[in-house]
């Protein structure tokens, strides 16, 4: 029995949500209204106080029916046991499904250019996950193992570079190596968009196997963005922290007079991703 | 008399404090450690400090992950900026190999100066023993305290504030006289505080919560330390 109510508790979450709300919705307006037949019953006839309570028992069978139709039954072994039994449906949308690695689920147009000059022009993809470029040159699908030896990438209108970060300056630093999108013009300075794929695995239940259900595996994952700058297209990225002070503090000092004007004159809040952008593109023009 | 000893330990104890910050600088060690990176190539600048530096083996880097996880760079070159700089400054570079470094890994660098089988990463879990005997006591024993924002005598002066102007606010805490009419007790008297509401309360609440707050923060690098010196004797990655 307490094993029936667990698998009922496990399936209720995997319900249909619409079936939910409906539900929810007809069962609080039965309500109201049974409270409002309540309230007139005297003057009401007999079968109009009886609707009520019939359209509330429709709707419990209506509810079980659903229940039931999200069971299924399973014959199980067990040495020389053997029976049959009862459990509803998991969710069962494979892992492939809900979690997509790249960036953009097809191939884009775009070109791979190289340190040596050497340029590849078809389609790419890139994988969050492992922070890998793939390509589809001609016929040949290639992987860029080497991603230190690339200028840049160009897929669509986007323009990713691979290059070392460092973080956490003097003391602890740390270090760490990935593709990063370029969101400002090409010059001295860079804004770099890094895109990480946060993977969470859960463990999988180890019971359901043992029940002979069918294996369901979790992963939450969320895709982390973190902005950093360059100062300089061969030196290591460093991460970007937003604020008029700080923005002002990557520059040359020399410069601080000539971009404090421009940002007084075209109210930029650097706070802003946007404005920050126009500000570096200002600087490299 | 239990007073003049109590402030005696207290003052052993600071002055024992006072002590290790100085004491942290016996070992030859690497000290401000700065990254940076130029084309593919990975530069560690950092000073050598302490005694016995001059005896010290050829520093070597070694990297650890989030997972604490060590991994030590092949073809690592070596250099002494001694000649510029005047002081013990040093530079080690490395090319970086992207096909072993997984790039879901932050690397940390760290440099072992000795023989490898002598680092010392710092003192474990049981560090925090101390921490609990003097609030940041523990710290001095885990690791570098000189990029911490939050000195360890920091706190110690915090928990010792706070747990001194708590116990002063509950001795000067007095009750009125109370007012009687007809004879009987008509209400008892109001409580008086000395700072604010509650003050005694409130001030030994947030200095015991500063101190076990320390007590868990030295717990956590010691277990950092205790993992680093377990992967480190165990299994070494090469990058």
């Amino acid at each position: 029995m307490a094993r029936n109510i667990l698998i009922l508790l496990s399936g209720w979450p995997t319900w249909n949500q619409g079936c939910q709300m409906v539900f929810l919705r007809l069962f609080s307006s039965t309500l109201i209204h049974l409270n409002q037949q309540k309230s007139n019953s005297a003057r009401l006839p007999a079968c109009q106080r009886h609707f009520s309570g019939f359209i509330f028992a429709v709707l419990f069978f209506f509810t079980s029916t659903i229940i039931l139709a999200q069971q299924s039954s399973v014959y199980v072994t067990r040495g020389a046991e053997s029976f049959s039994m009862t459990y509803f449906k998991p969710f069962n949308k494979t892992v492939q499904h809900r979690l997509i690695p790249y960036l953009y689920p097809d191939f884009r147009e775009g070109y791979l250019l190289f340190a040596d000059g050497r340029m590849m022009e078809g389609r790419l993809r890139l994988d969050l996950h492992r922070n890998e470029m793939e390509a589809i040159v001609a016929n040949d699908s290639l992987l860029v193992t080497q991603p230190l030896l690339l200028e840049e990438a160009v897929m669509g209108n986007q323009l990713f570079i691979f290059t070392p970060w460092v973080a956490g300056g003097k003391g602890q630093p740390t270090a760490g190596i990935g593709f990063f999108e370029v969101l400002t013009n090409r010059g001295q300075f860079s804004v770099l968009l890094q895109r990480s794929l946060r993977v969470n695995k859960s463990r999988p239940s180890q019971a359901n196997v043992q029940l002979g259900l069918p294996y369901e595996e979790k992963v939450s994952f969320a895709i982390v963005e973190r902005l950093f700058y360059q100062s300089d297209p061969h030196q290591e990225a460093k991460p970007l922290k937003k604020g008029h002070r700080n923005i002002l503090k990557i520059f040359p000092s020399a410069e601080h007079e000539r971009l404090k004007i421009y940002v007084k004159s075209k109210k930029l809040n650097l706070h802003r991703t946007k404005d920050i952008i126009d500000l570096i593109n200002f600087y490299n023009s | 008399m239990t007073a003049r000893f109590g402030s005696f330990i207290l003052f052993l104890l600071l002055g024992l404090e006072a002590t290790l910050t100085t004491a942290q600088q016996t070992r030859c060690r690497a000290a401000e450690l700065q990254l940076s990176a130029r084309f593919d190539t990975l530069h560690l600048h950092f000073e050598l400090s302490g005694q016995g530096c001059d005896k010290a083996a050829r520093p070597q880097l070694y990297f650890h992950d989030q997972d604490f996880q060590i991994y030590k760079p092949a073809n690592q070159i070596t250099d002494s900026l001694r000649s510029f700089g005047g002081g013990n400054d040093m530079l080690i570079s490395w090319k970086i190999n992207p096909s072993s470094w997984k790039t879901d890994k932050q690397l940390q660098p760290f440099v072992v100066t000795g023989p490898a089988k002598d680092h010392y990463f710092g003192m474990g879990t049981e560090a925090a023993l101390l921490s609990l005997m003097l609030p940041g006591l523990g710290d001095y024993f885990t690791g570098s305290t000189a990029r911490q924002r939050i000195r360890p005598w920091m706190r110690t002066m915090g928990v010792a504030a706070f747990l001194s102007a708590g116990i002063y606010a509950s001795g000067q805490r007095y009750r009125t006289e109370p007012r009687y009419f007809d004879g009987r007790m008509w209400s008892s008297g109001e409580v008086v505080n000395k700072f604010f509401r509650n003050d005694a309360e409130i001030l030994i609440g947030a200095g015991v919560a500063l101190w076990l707050g320390d007590v868990i923060w030295v717990a956590i690098r010691g277990n950092q330390n205790r993992q680093l010196k377990k992967n480190f004797n165990t299994l070494i990655i090469q990058l």
